[in-house]
């Protein structure tokens, strides 16, 4: 298995893929890199730069980063080998099919794992330049909750979506709609719709982080807007994660992936 | 080991990759050999578990091969298909899939580069796939089919895109492996590739199997379908008018200049038992004999039609 998980992670390290994730990894960095910037511009309004690093990490990492790098990687744990026709190399191997699709989905784990600490270690850095070391310090709680929600997040995401990647030939218009159009909508509907997305969960882990961003919204509602116990959460994503992880194995074993057709 | 397929077919909604095939392959070269389109590669898929048959069973010294992943310790598979993951070097592709079957990392270092050196790879081995000719990515595809030393071993269209002395190269080590009792599976659709390596052939048209066996063995089978046999000689004139004397004889050609005459017998059985005693007879020095339809292009060609 680590053989398996070193193999796959130095396909990925070579691969082009690789420069597209970091490049969005770098995006969050460069919002926050304009915001440092436009404090600068509005230094007599006092604007504490540091308050925004919960709205940045709840928007830019959890809303946006998390799902898109999810999407696109998660549905190519299998896609890309069925796409790219080496499906043949690993599946003529001695190994059970759910042994290589675990490996890859902890080596993409792994790499989206660290694109993720670091930019959001650059991001959270940046927005506490104007605090200083001590500011740096003092949040550092907060940035280790963040930090946790995210690592969980991936994995729930990435697991559904390798599922979606095993079980669709075309795996990302699902998927995208899916983060974009479900997961949005449904995440503040009464009722009980919401336990059918991630993010309920998510938020669930990030109480603060998500009444802060969505203090307006919630306000708005004509419902009172209820989040799922921290334990609670936690138990569902991790049981969403091996579920997904166990379905999109299953799916590969028993469905046939016709690479070409003479 | 002996490969069974036993009434397989598969096909992909209405279309039928392979109809009702039923066979048994053992140790030495046998060529799948159709025209584009046939159901080859359908055929070695079934037959290398990637794909589920609609109907019959494919089995391995009695083990079925779908889903039944311990089996691939014992097979050898190059895909037709060029697919590679084009970052790797040449040796990182093989070392890692060779690494697949289990062995420790110096073993799996030791059979990796003996493999890539069986295809004369070792050169190119530490640049990436992704900037080899077509040639070189065949042979590295060679390469992680033999690298584990597979009991079974099934080559699709391994000669495409191959320069003349890869060819050749690739053609000894085909026949070498079958010579040293391991069960090759060579599928093509150029005949006389498939002729240099092996005289057993498996041919298939549209999915159906239309003969299995010894390519002369086969020819004999056609025996209502009228033989060509050229004799090259130095009495032209006194074999032809002996030969026309029989009824099975439909025609001769004779080219006085080159000493060569053409016979086309509806009997080939009969013509070859009867030639010697002719030859004999009338002293009548044979300087070659042979059938130009004897050949797999002449009897792909009947069997087709």
């Amino acid at each position: 298995m680590t053989f398996l998980i070193r193999f796959f992670i130095r396909i990925q390290l070579k691969s082009r893929r690789l420069a597209a994730t970091a490049l969005l990894g770098l995006f969050p960095v460069a919002v926050c890199l304009l915001l440092i910037l436009i404090r600068s511009v509005l230094e007599n309004h006092d604007v504490s730069i540091h308050r925004l690093y919960p709205q940045v990490s709840f928007f830019l990492y959890l809303h946006f980063l998390l799902p898109i790098l999810a999407v696109f990687v998660g549905s190519g744990i299998v896609g890309d080998e069925a796409g790219e026709q080496t499906l043949s190399y690993l599946t003529s191997r001695p190994i059970p099919k759910w042994k290589w699709y675990l490996a890859k989905f902890l080596a993409q784990l792994m790499i989206l794992g660290v694109v993720l600490l670091i930019s959001l270690l650059l991001s959270y850095t940046l927005l506490h330049i104007p605090g200083g070391i001590r500011g740096w310090l003092e949040d550092l709680p907060n940035l280790a909750t963040s930090l946790g929600v995210l690592a969980l997040g991936l994995a729930a995401y990435l697991s559904l979506f390798s599922l979606f990647g095993a079980a669709f030939r075309k795996p990302v218009p699902s998927a995208l709609l899916f983060t974009f159009g479900w997961e949005n909508l449904v995440a503040y509907f009464p009722g009980n719709a919401k336990l059918l997305t991630l993010v309920h969960y998510l938020h669930s882990l990030f109480p603060t982080f998500f009444r802060a961003r969505a203090q307006g919204i919630l306000g708005m509602l004509p419902f009172e807007f209820r989040l799922a116990g921290e334990w609670t959460a936690l138990i569902v994503l991790i049981l969403i994660t091996a579920g997904c992880l166990a379905g999109g194995a299953a799916i590969l074993t028993l469905r046939e992936y016709r690479l070409d057709r003479d | 080991m002996i490969l069974e397929a036993a009434q397989l077919s598969k096909w992909y909604g209405p279309v039928i990759g392979v109809n009702n095939l039923s066979f048994t392959i053992g140790p030495g070269v046998t060529g799948f050999l159709g025209p584009n389109g046939a159901g080859k590669s359908t055929l070695l898929k079934l037959m290398t578990g990637q794909l589920r048959p609609s109907k019959g069973t494919v089995r391995i010294d009695s083990r079925p091969v779908w889903n039944n992943p311990g089996i691939n310790t014992h097979l050898g598979y190059c895909p037709e298909q060029d697919a590679f993951w084009r970052f790797l070097t040449g040796w990182e592709f093989v070392h890692g899939l060779t690494r697949m079957y289990g062995f420790a990392e110096s073993e799996a270092c030791e059979r990796a580069r003996s493999a890539i050196q069986t295809v004369d790879m070792e050169a190119h081995a530490a640049r990436r796939i992704g900037g080899y000719s077509k040639g070189m990515r065949q042979r590295i595809k060679l390469a992680q089919a033999i690298a584990h030393d597979p009991d079974v071993l099934f080559l699709d269209e391994p000669l495409n895109g191959m320069d003349p002395v890869g060819r050749r190269e690739t053609i000894r080590l085909i026949r070498g492996m079958g010579r040293s009792g391991k069960t090759v599976v060579v599928s093509s659709h150029i005949l006389h590739e498939v002729e240099e390596m092996t005289d057993t052939i498996l041919l298939i048209n549209h999915g159906r199997q239309l003969a299995h066996g010894n390519i002369f063995e086969i020819r004999e089978l056609i025996d209502t379908h009228p033989l060509k046999v050229t004799i090259r000689c130095d009495r032209v004139n006194v074999l032809t008018s002996k030969l026309m004397e029989f009824d099975d004889v439909l025609s001769v050609e004779f080219d006085r200049e080159k000493g060569q005459l053409t016979v086309e017998t509806n009997r080939p059985g009969e013509f070859h038992k009867r030639l010697p005693r002719i030859v004999l007879d009338h002293d009548i020095r044979i300087h070659s004999l042979w059938s130009p339809d004897e050949n797999l292009e002449a009897v792909f060609d009947y069997l087709v039609r």
